[in-house]
């Protein structure tokens, strides 16, 4: 089924479910090429839960926007089934920043100091890895960003 | 613990085994090991942090299995453990799990169930399992308050007509009617939570007769 996510006055509907099963067949396979396990992008600290509602959008666009750009476009595996689920995860990314894109032309989508700072806080453990890695790195912790939506 | 690493086959199978986020590390002793004296030493990973953390429980023992419940109870975390084996002065290299997520894969207990019943109807009342704790006198989460979408597969048997059916709730109280009087019915409860799938812990059967039907005596006199 579909799930609504409500980020503050915007209120989109995703299959956050399909997405979550998707990503479950291929998690382990992922994660274990995650190597560097001291490090971790998405952190408690900078958590789309504990951000105050009306910076929940904004937060999530962008987050969304480096997945789309960085993660999945860097991510390279010689496994076609893998292959098949992140671009799979890929098109469900793209039809949510749609939604929030809708909701940033209605300006309930504001970004404020908190999403700001929270965002730049994730781009910067993203870049203190290479690309690759980075990539490796964010599409293994999809499981944590799943789970952020859906305590939205 | 100085000993020559390498010089023993790796631990095998190792996972957590994980019920209401009571978290187990379990093995299985290196191939063409089992029965010599091998003992175990474990360590646990924050996944993010910086170092790998002894269990100072889980060091030179010879069960092949590690309580790391308390280590592994903040469920917005995941970790990773591991295990090697040592054996007199040998010792083999660490055997690791993969990234654990309490959250994603502890295995949601069944429900407590009360059962109650007149000629025609059962009421089931169930009580959400709870989380792991470390003492009986700490306060209790129910897995609900962790798993707010936490559902209930029911699954009535007719032990008279061999019928079975089932039904999925979401609240804590049923009743099942247009059942058969002085009929033994047979109910058992699964917990579980939608999503990617994981390991389910059925309840045990619990057995009901409904009444007699009281009107069918009445005629009788």
């Amino acid at each position: 089924g579909l799930k609504t996510l409500h980020l503050g006055s915007c209120v989109i509907t995703t299959n956050l479910q399909e997405m979550r099963n998707g990503f479950s067949e291929i998690r382990d396979s992922v994660q274990a090429k995650d190597e560097i396990i001291d490090t971790r992008i998405l952190r408690k600290t900078e958590s789309l839960q504990d951000t105050k509602p009306t910076d929940q959008c904004c937060l999530l666009r962008h987050v969304l926007r480096l997945y789309l750009d960085r993660v999945f476009k860097n991510f390279k595996t010689p496994d076609h089934r893998i292959l098949r689920k992140t671009s799979s995860l890929a098109n469900s990314f793209l039809t949510v920043k749609k939604e929030l894109r809708l909701c940033h032309a209605h300006m309930t989508c504001p970004c404020g100091e908190e999403a700001t700072e929270k965002y730049s806080q994730i781009l910067s453990h993203f870049e203190e890895l290479t690309p690759q890695a980075a990539a490796v790195k964010a599409l293994g912790e999809l499981d944590i960003l799943l789970q952020w939506m859906e305590e939205m | 613990v100085l000993c020559i690493s390498g010089g023993l086959p790796k631990p095998t199978n190792i996972t957590f085994l994980s019920i209401n986020m009571r978290n187990i590390l379990q093995w299985s002793p290196p191939e063409g090991l089992q029965g010599t004296e091998v003992t175990y030493t474990v360590q646990y990973f924050i996944y993010g942090q910086k170092k790998w953390l002894n269990k100072s429980e889980c060091r030179n023992i010879s069960r092949t299995c590690c309580d790391l419940s308390v280590e592994t109870s903040d469920y917005e975390h995941q970790y990773y453990a591991k295990v090697k084996a040592i054996w007199e002065t040998n010792c083999s290299k660490w055997a690791e799990t993969g990234r654990f997520n309490p959250f994603l894969e502890t295995q949601i207990g069944p429900p407590g169930i009360a059962l109650t019943t007149d000629e025609r109807s059962i009421s089931i009342v169930l009580t959400a399992p709870e989380k792991w704790k470390r003492n009986p006198e700490d306060s209790s989460l129910s897995m609900q308050q962790i798993y707010s979408n936490l559902k209930y597969n029911v699954s009535v048997y007719n032990t008279q007509s061999n019928r079975t059916w089932s039904q999925c709730v979401t609240n804590h109280t049923l009743v099942l009617s247009w059942l058969e009087p002085d009929t033994l019915y047979c109910v058992h409860v699964e917990s579980f939570v939608p999503g990617p799938p994981r390991l389910a812990q059925p309840s045990e059967k619990l057995c009901v007769r409904t009444l007699k039907d009281q009107t069918s005596a009445v005629k009788v006199k």
